[in-house]
């Protein structure tokens, strides 16, 4: 009788648990990375601070620390740190979560036109100088999250009217971006020299804008998105293995579609709005994390968002190293930053990762 | 039992697959036969609910069985095996248990797993890359990973595309045995007309989307169907080992097949 069955007897419980641990480890390498350059960060700037400073004013435990320093930590670094980290952990993610949906490797929150849409709605505001009658300083981050949100509707009605395919969505994104990006121009060209300086110094994106409070709504929302994301984490892995396979599988894939997109929307705007265009981490973070750990999507999220920070993070020193004194927009120098990177783990890469 | 009734299915506007009525039996292996796009996938897809339908699917369970979940009652099989993912051959199979996955994989899970992969030949292969796999091999993991779900009904697309003669007739041995072992519906698509009558309980033969025999093996796959189906003469002949195959037969210069 024809048989295939085999007579191998590898236990495939411990192969198994060793390549997730090995994927635990990249975890725990990335969360490291991420500390010490983040606590890298913490301590430079145009004044560079000592390292024991900046730990006594973390932990609050010495009084000797001048009041400038702890000023400068608490209300100045600490913010952008964390905005940093914030911003680079939702970018990834998104990024993550769009390129699993799309089934494309070059899908992003910006290549698909959402950070360009935010930064339309901030160049919009300046031009204008429309503001709020109330709570005047959250003009500019609220349009950018509208407009960012009404990028999304746009594509995601399309692809709805068309039945929801990946082709669909990355044509009406790609559509979107350059549309936005157009109006963007239109905005710069209308715009007087000072204003058009302030439009060109927000779609840059910088971390001095970075404050408080845009940590604490940027901080909620991620958390808010990683919480919707953490139970379909399974359904996004077989998604992976396509549309038919997938809802073969059980997985609603328009039902998946439509939640990951309003999801990735909540996250890009969330984090673009406040510090402006950041383009980049939400394309490159998934693919050095899909490097590291695979297409599990228990680690894949983590890392991805690790790795968006820690591109971020690094980005954000390099901004102030680059120039002392000086802080250069983070935009200009994330992909500076990240390329290297990338291409390090390229070559270090010894199997397919898409 | 699981009944189909009045089924039709297509792509937006236009019906592919219309009237369709069959109604298959627990451990029995029913082959779906017919030409290129007359509607083995399309029809396979809307038993699943992959696609829009419209008339009635039902499984009917016997009685003391539990009721099935309605998405836990088809395992569909495309017959498509590109892919670019790096999920591993081990992680492609447990997604065949979505259902079960939490974010800590029971180690009972990976065991079985590990017995679906070792019946297929396939745990050598379990830390390798699925897009590293020839054709033929993710057509196997696949099939893995369709029996590994252990949902009643079974809908495979060309299982056998893409393997060696070997590996056919070993697929569809595997899949005649499962589908005895655990008296699942296994609803098969092929092209070949001798594995079919080899494999199956039952043949089912579509033409332009409608059902045009039904019926055991040897009865629906005559010289005559095949002549009226495919356009082609052949032979049935009887083999050494008490089967039937179909041969095609080429009588004179006037019937080579050519595209036309």
């Amino acid at each position: 009788m024809l048989s295939i069955a085999s007579t191998a007897t590898a236990d495939s419980n411990a192969v198994y648990q060793k390549m997730v641990n090995r994927r635990l480890l990249y975890l725990l390498f990335t969360s490291m990375a991420l500390l010490v350059t983040a606590l890298f960060d913490l301590l430079v700037g145009p004044a560079f601070l000592p390292f024991a400073d900046v730990l006594s004013v973390l932990s609050g435990s010495d009084t000797t620390v001048s009041p400038t320093t702890r000023i400068i930590v608490h209300e100045i670094r600490l913010p952008m740190t964390l905005m940093s980290i914030i911003v680079g952990a939702s970018l990834g993610i998104a990024g993550m979560q769009m390129q699993t949906i799309l089934g494309n490797p070059l899908a992003s929150p910006y290549t698909l036109g959402f950070s360009a849409a935010a930064g339309f709605g901030a160049a919009t505001c300046i031009l204008t100088g429309f503001q709020f009658p109330v709570l005047d300083y959250l003009t500019i981050p609220v349009v950018a999250f509208v407009s960012a949100g009404l990028a999304c509707a746009m594509v995601y009605g399309l692809a709805y009217i068309k039945g929801m395919t990946a082709e669909v969505m990355i044509l009406a994104g790609i559509a979107t971006l350059f549309l936005f990006q157009s109006l963007q121009s239109l905005v710069q060209y209308m715009a007087a020299p000072e204003v058009l300086q302030e439009i060109v110094f927000w779609l840059f994106g910088s971390m001095l804008k970075a404050s408080w409070f845009s940590v604490s709504v940027s901080g909620a929302i991620l958390a808010l998105g990683i919480l919707f994301i953490v139970p379909d984490l399974w359904k996004l892995t077989a998604l992976r293995l396509g549309d038919d396979r997938a809802q073969s599988l059980g997985v609603n894939v328009k039902r998946m579609r439509f939640k990951a997109f309003a999801i990735i929307s909540l996250l890009t705007a969330g984090a673009v709005s406040f510090v402006g265009t950041i383009g980049f981490v939400g394309l490159v973070a998934p693919h050095m994390a899909r490097m590291l750990v695979g297409e599990d999507q228990r680690l894949l999220l983590p890392v991805s968002a690790g790795m968006g920070a820690l591109v971020m993070v690094g980005a954000s020193i390099a901004s102030k190293l680059v120039n002392p004194g000086a802080v250069i927009p983070i935009g200009i120098v994330t992909a500076i930053i990240g390329v290297p990177f990338l291409f390090v783990l390229l070559l270090k890469t010894d199997r397919s990762y898409w | 039992m699981l009944y189909v009734d009045q089924l039709a299915v297509g792509y937006r506007r236009s019906l592919i697959v219309e009237n369709v009525n069959l109604c298959l039996k627990e451990g029995e292996v029913t082959a779906l036969i017919g030409p290129n796009g007359s509607g083995k996938s399309t029809l396979l897809k809307g038993i699943a609910g992959i696609l829009q339908r419209q008339g009635r699917v039902n499984l009917e369970v016997r009685a003391g069985d539990k009721a099935v979940p309605q998405n836990n009652q088809f395992t569909y099989m495309p017959q498509d095996t590109h892919t670019s993912s790096s999920l591993t051959v081990l992680e492609v199979v447990l997604l065949g248990r979505l259902r079960s996955l939490r974010l800590r994989v029971p180690a009972a899970l990976i065991d079985d797993a590990r017995v679906a992969l070792k019946k297929f030949n396939l745990l050598h292969l379990q830390s390798r890359c699925l897009a590293h796999l020839s054709g033929g091999q993710r057509k196997i993991v696949y099939l893995v990973q369709a029996v590994f779900r252990d949902t009643p009904v079974l809908l495979l697309d060309e299982p056998t595309g893409a393997l060696d003669l070997y590996y056919q007739l070993a697929v569809l041995e595997s899949v005649k045995s499962h589908t005895r072992r655990a008296n699942v519906i296994t609803l098969v698509a092929m092209h070949d007309l001798s594995l079919a009558m080899r494999y199956s309980d039952r043949v089912v033969c579509l033409q332009d989307g409608k059902i045009v025999a039904d019926g055991l093996p040897g009865e629906v796959l005559t010289q005559s169907l095949v002549q009226s189906v495919y356009g082609v003469d052949a032979d049935i002949l009887d083999t050494a080992d008490g089967f039937q195959c179909v041969v095609p037969t080429m009588t004179s210069q006037d019937q080579a097949f050519r595209f036309e």
